[in-house]
């Protein structure tokens, strides 16, 4: 075997470096229409301050320009804003390939019980996803999300669940999340 | 008046004869006397068939078989009554005419797992057209009296309409931001009537596909709608965003007008609502051992 062949061998494996992202439910309560903000922060409104952000790649791992990132989730209280845009947004990614919002953290609720954020991610050349991020953090994982990851099976894969950091924001303690999005080709 | 059950009941429909069938928990349909709470029959279909659907017009009940036919009960004998062989995709939510001469359903598109396909297939199990049905799911199939239109409704918010016959997209329909859940024809075909997460019932002119009427005042989501047999009256079911389990209201409305002229009290989200053959009952399911009966006259 030559060098040259070896590192095509290398640049083929590479370029799979990344697995796409699952898939998962849209949920029934999709409003379209939703404004490009980055701030989902409702003032007055009470909540554990949250930051979520991360990249838009394809499965060689390079950013997907001109992708939106549409994303929604319940309120504190496990409820979903249907008649207007609270914690909903569509952001036009751009160039930059890369998202972020300031919200706070979804409460649960009774019919699916584990904090999600839901997805909807397009771009050009790239097949449409449909997913769903979740909190290690979140107590339905019972401190265990290798453990506990399938319980009821509500998430229906692990890679969904993504840790948490917390640290000291201005006057409280706020938490903050990176979820890569990996996207096929179509 | 309310008929008890055994199992938590979830789709409904009147037969031509006056009797009420219903889908249970337990995956069996029961008939009932609507007027006394008699239960008349109990129909199972086999083990692990699937999407189990009524066909209320023609007394039959049909459900998707493990090797993916579609098998037929009558619902007046409990007689398993015919076989079809069904659309050769693994499809979920059977829909169906009511003497099954189209069959319709939703697979997952090869290629990704996002994006949903609709097959609509002939009695014989002849395709007569496959298309694209959005993003993230279906929610409701609904053909049209006589079979002519079949429309489909995303999770993604759209509803396309079809030529049953060869496929042709009559409408796409994308001016509803949020999910419908409920989508039904009316009997002469003229209306189709939606609902859905922004509480509101939309009506549909088949003939140009503008939208004829907005019916508002449910006070919560929109789970279940049914035409009274002479067109003229709706009734809505309700579905609270909080929980499937808060109480909600059942609305009869005057089509024509927009006018409520009932309202009527759910334990919880409705699942299905429908007029008798006569008009004079309205008959709701909400997922509990009872179906409500109220009478109209």
């Amino acid at each position: 075997m030559t060098a040259s062949t070896l590192l095509a061998y290398w640049e083929e494996g590479h370029k799979q470096a990344l697995h796409p992202t699952p898939h998962e439910v849209l949920g029934p309560f999709f409003r379209k229409g939703a404004p490009d903000t980055p701030n989902l922060r409702v003032s007055g409104e009470a909540g554990f301050p949250l930051r979520i952000s991360g990249k838009v790649l394809n499965t060689a791992g390079q950013k997907v320009a001109g992708a939106t990132v549409e994303l929604w989730h319940a309120d504190q209280n496990g409820r979903y804003d249907v008649q207007g845009y609270r914690y909903r947004a569509k952001l036009n990614v751009r160039d930059a390939g890369e998202y972020g919002v300031e919200t706070f953290m979804p409460g649960h609720y009774n019919d699916r019980p584990a904090q999600h954020v839901h997805y909807l991610i397009s771009a050009p050349g790239h097949k449409p996803l449909i997913t769903q991020l979740y909190f290690a953090t979140d107590p339905f994982f019972e401190g265990d999300p290798d453990r506990h990851w399938n319980k009821r099976g509500i998430v229906s894969h692990r890679a969904l669940i993504r840790p948490v950091a917390l640290y000291e924001g201005p006057g409280a303690p706020r938490a903050a999340t990176v979820f890569d999005i990996v996207l096929e080709k179509a | 008046m309310t008929i008890t059950a055994e199992s938590e009941v979830g789709r409904i429909a009147f037969l031509p004869g006056g009797l009420l069938a219903g889908l249970c928990a337990d995956g069996k349909a029961r008939v009932w006397d609507p007027r006394s709470g008699a239960l008349k029959r109990t129909v199972a279909p086999d083990k692990g068939d699937s999407d189990a659907t009524l066909l209320g017009a023609s007394s039959q009940m049909a459900a998707l078989g493990k090797d993916g036919s579609v098998k037929v009960w009558n619902l007046e004998t409990g007689e398993k009554v015919r076989r079809l062989a069904g659309p050769e995709h693994r499809v979920r939510g059977l829909a169906a005419t009511p003497e099954l001469s189209l069959i319709a359903g939703a697979s997952v598109a090869a290629g990704n797992p996002s994006e949903r396909i609709v097959h609509v297939v002939d009695g014989a199990g002849r395709s007569r057209f496959d298309a694209a049905a959005g993003l993230g799911g279906t929610s409701v199939l609904a053909f049209a009296p006589g079979g002519s239109v079949f429309a489909v409704a995303s999770y993604d918010t759209s509803i396309r309409a079809f030529n049953s016959r060869n496929g042709e997209l009559l409408r796409h329909i994308e001016e509803i931001p949020v999910a419908t859940f409920a989508m039904v024809f009316s009997p002469d075909g003229r209306m189709l009537a939606t609902g859905g997460a922004d509480r509101i019932v939309r009506l549909w002119d088949t003939a140009n596909w503008s939208l004829a009427r907005r019916l508002e005042g449910q006070p919560e989501m929109i789970s279940a709608l049914a035409w009274a047999p002479d067109g003229k009256r709706l009734l809505s079911g309700g579905f609270s965003e909080l929980t499937t389990r808060q109480p909600v209201s059942v609305i009869l409305w005057d089509a024509g007008t927009g006018r409520i002229l009932r309202k009527f009290d759910a334990a919880q989200r409705v699942d299905s609502v429908a007029f008798s053959p006569d008009g004079s009952l309205a008959a709701m399911s909400c997922r509990r051992k009872e179906v409500a009966v109220w009478s109209l006259a």
